[in-house]
């Protein structure tokens, strides 16, 4: 069920076919609808925009932009994803996100797997304060412009989605790359080789969307509940948890991305997921269908 | 009933931004955008 909502989602915003016929990226007007996970826009099948592409363009063009009287500061793309996270928290990471899905198939190979170190998913709120927010305020060239830091220097989903194919797609192009590039693919081969070894690395250490979904984990409509009656502390959903958390020592902890895998594996049905407008005893049960 | 009323008044916020957003042609601004191809933000330069 969650894999089919993972591929409808992959193709709804990687719809774009038509590149292939005319080798020009889609310039509809659907682009100026932002998906809720990180897509780029610049890659030759995307239909719709990045959020936190989008962000940080406005962001970098603030300065100049309040000297001519506009007064653009990515409010449309905040609320956009602030009502997603207040809806349903972070969990468009586990049924919506491409490269979520990604990094699930890729733990399949079978290998040695190993465990992150918790203290590192903090890295990703960093992230999201200096890389999304303020280096493109922040730092600026003459003119008063910044860059989009997290896209042009960090951003693996980019690399894969836009700026490999764009070779590929445009061979004039492949005069033009630089260092950058290759620092940009070399980050992007150390996240796949992680992808095999680590439970969804880059949505654990470096995404900075998921940080920002997580931030309303305890205050979004849809909770999960852990039946503390029920639950023996067998760790059976710690293993097979995607984010590698334990979800009895906290239901809705910032890295949970609601995927139900837990609910799933439970053998004493002790996990649940719940909507809420409520206090914690009121609003309906969800999720207790099994199929 | 507190937190009732933090999510009710965080939606509201959130589509209030949206709209303020929206008003302040910020769609046209990202279609403009994400119509062309970044080579900085993709790395190509």
């Amino acid at each position: 069920m969650r894999r089919c909502f993972q591929l409808f989602w992959l193709f709804l915003a990687n719809g774009y076919l038509f590149f292939l016929k005319d080798s020009k990226i889609y310039q509809g007007p659907i682009k100026g609808i932002c998906v809720p996970f990180l897509n780029c826009y610049s890659c030759p099948a995307a239909v719709a925009s990045c959020p936190i592409g989008a962000l940080q363009h406005f962001l970098s063009r603030i300065r100049p932009s309040l000297k001519v009287g506009i007064y653009q500061f990515g409010l449309f793309v905040i609320g956009g994803i602030g009502l997603i996270g207040i809806l349903v928290g972070r969990m468009v990471c586990g049924w919506a996100c491409p490269f979520g899905l990604l990094q699930e198939m890729l733990y399949k190979i079978p290998s040695p797997k190993f465990h992150l170190p918790p203290f590192l998913r903090f890295i990703k709120y960093g992230v999201l304060i200096f890389f999304v927010f303020l280096l493109p305020i922040l730092i600026v060239d003459k003119m008063g412009y910044g860059q989009s830091w997290f896209c042009r220097y960090l951003c693996p989903v980019g690399t894969l989605e836009a700026g490999i194919p764009a070779l590929f797609l445009f061979p004039s192009l492949r005069r033009q790359i630089g260092l950058l590039f290759f620092n940009k693919v070399f980050i992007l081969s150390v996240l796949l080789v992680m992808m095999v070894l680590f439970k969804r690395p880059f949505c654990r250490l470096l995404c900075p969307l998921g940080a920002f979904y997580g931030l309303f984990n305890h205050v979004s409509l849809v909770q999960m509940e852990v039946d503390k009656n029920r639950c023996t502390k067998c760790n059976l959903c710690y293993e097979k948890c995607p984010m590698g958390i334990k979800i009895y020592e906290g239901p809705n902890q910032v890295d949970c991305i609601r995927c139900l895998i837990c609910r799933d594996v439970c053998p004493f049905q002790a996990i649940s997921l719940r909507m809420s407008l409520g206090n914690s005893h009121k609003g309906g049960r969800l999720g207790t269908c099994r199929n | 009933m507190k937190l009732n009323k933090i999510r009710i008044g965080l939606i509201f916020f959130f589509l209030f931004l949206i709209i303020l957003g929206i008003n302040l042609g910020e769609i046209r601004e990202i279609i403009k955008k994400g119509t062309q191809i970044c080579l900085s933000c993709i790395g190509i330069r």
